[in-house]
């Protein structure tokens, strides 16, 4: 019941601060001219920072690595449906076109989860330990004896 | 998510015409510079209400959701969601309800380069979350993002001209 509990507060809280920072870059947005400057900001990095800051408090960076690579293929996604969204919003409406465009979306980052497991051009972000430095190998050119 | 015109202002004649103005102002701005990028701290009050809230419902929607399919699927499924466009469908409404259905193709136009600099905000993320502390590895990726998102926007436009 504890982790249930625990589960729903992190949701929660994601919910909470994802909000804020959505109104925090809407309010910059707002202040900005000329509209293509101000729609930059529709894709601005909102949801992420909360959930990520979120995410790092319960389950560290392990969690936010993971998270993040994630966020590599749901961006691409996103990329693709912002080129499909323009002509069909100019075509059909705002609201049928940036709907119909969403299935874009949903094809892409499905696909991307399920082809890229390392994440975006497979970039390998954990910490892999360097190798420890060997001794100098002592290769004086002697013939190699055999003792058998 | 762009600047909205006449809202929140008493109905009346004299109201009308100074919206008329505001329109003919704006009209003329975006057809002789238009393009320069402005600051103006005044349109925060334009907007009603509704609209902050709506803007506020579609963030926590959206993270809540990202959220519940991190804990029923993992971070990694989770993280798709931190870039779906559900912020953006609710602006591109918003816009073309009040602004017209050319300035919600523009606000996509716009999103564009910002979904690109989402790319750069993911990996710098995914690169250096590991290594540096996560408030230095979120700043980075930040101004990465906002850095690709208007170097983008500036050449794209400068290109049109």
């Amino acid at each position: 019941m504890g982790e249930v509990t625990g589960l729903v507060v992190e949701v929660v809280l994601k919910a909470l601060a994802g909000g804020v920072f959505v109104l925090a870059f809407a309010a910059l947005a707002q202040t900005l001219t000329p509209k293509r400057l101000a729609g930059v900001f529709c894709a601005a990095p909102s949801v992420a920072l909360a959930s990520l800051i979120v995410t790092a408090g319960i389950a560290g960076a392990p969690g936010v690595l993971a998270s993040a690579r994630g966020m590599q293929i749901g961006a691409v996604g996103f990329t693709l449906y912002c080129l499909i969204a323009v002509p069909l919003v100019r075509r059909w409406g705002a609201w049928w076109g940036a709907l119909a465009a969403l299935a874009v979306w949903g094809v892409v980052a499905p696909a991307g989860y399920l082809l890229a497991p390392q994440g975006l051009l497979g970039v390998r972000t954990t910490g892999v330990p360097a190798p420890l430095p060997q001794p100098p190998s002592l290769d004086l050119g002697m013939p190699s004896v055999r003792l058998s | 998510m762009s600047a909205r015109r006449g809202d929140g202002q008493a109905p009346g004649d004299g109201c009308r015409n100074e919206h008329h103005d505001e329109h003919h102002d704006e009209h003329r701005d975006e057809h002789s510079d238009g393009r320069r990028a402005r600051l103006r701290l005044g349109e925060l009050r334009r907007p009603p209400w509704r609209d902050w809230a709506v803007r506020f419902a579609f963030g926590a929607g959206v993270s809540a959701l990202a959220g519940v399919v991190s804990v029923l699927a993992g971070p990694r499924a989770g993280g798709l969601f931190l870039a779906f466009p559900a912020i953006l469908l609710a602006s591109v409404t918003l816009v073309a309800k009040e602004e017209g259905e050319r300035q919600a193709g523009q606000d996509v136009g716009g999103a564009t380069f910002g979904a690109l600099g989402l790319i750069g905000f993911a990996v710098v993320v995914a690169a250096t979350v590991t290594v540096w502390p996560l408030w230095l590895s979120l700043t980075i990726a930040t101004a990465t993002w906002a850095a690709l998102s208007l170097s983008l926007y500036a050449a794209v436009t400068r290109l049109r001209r």
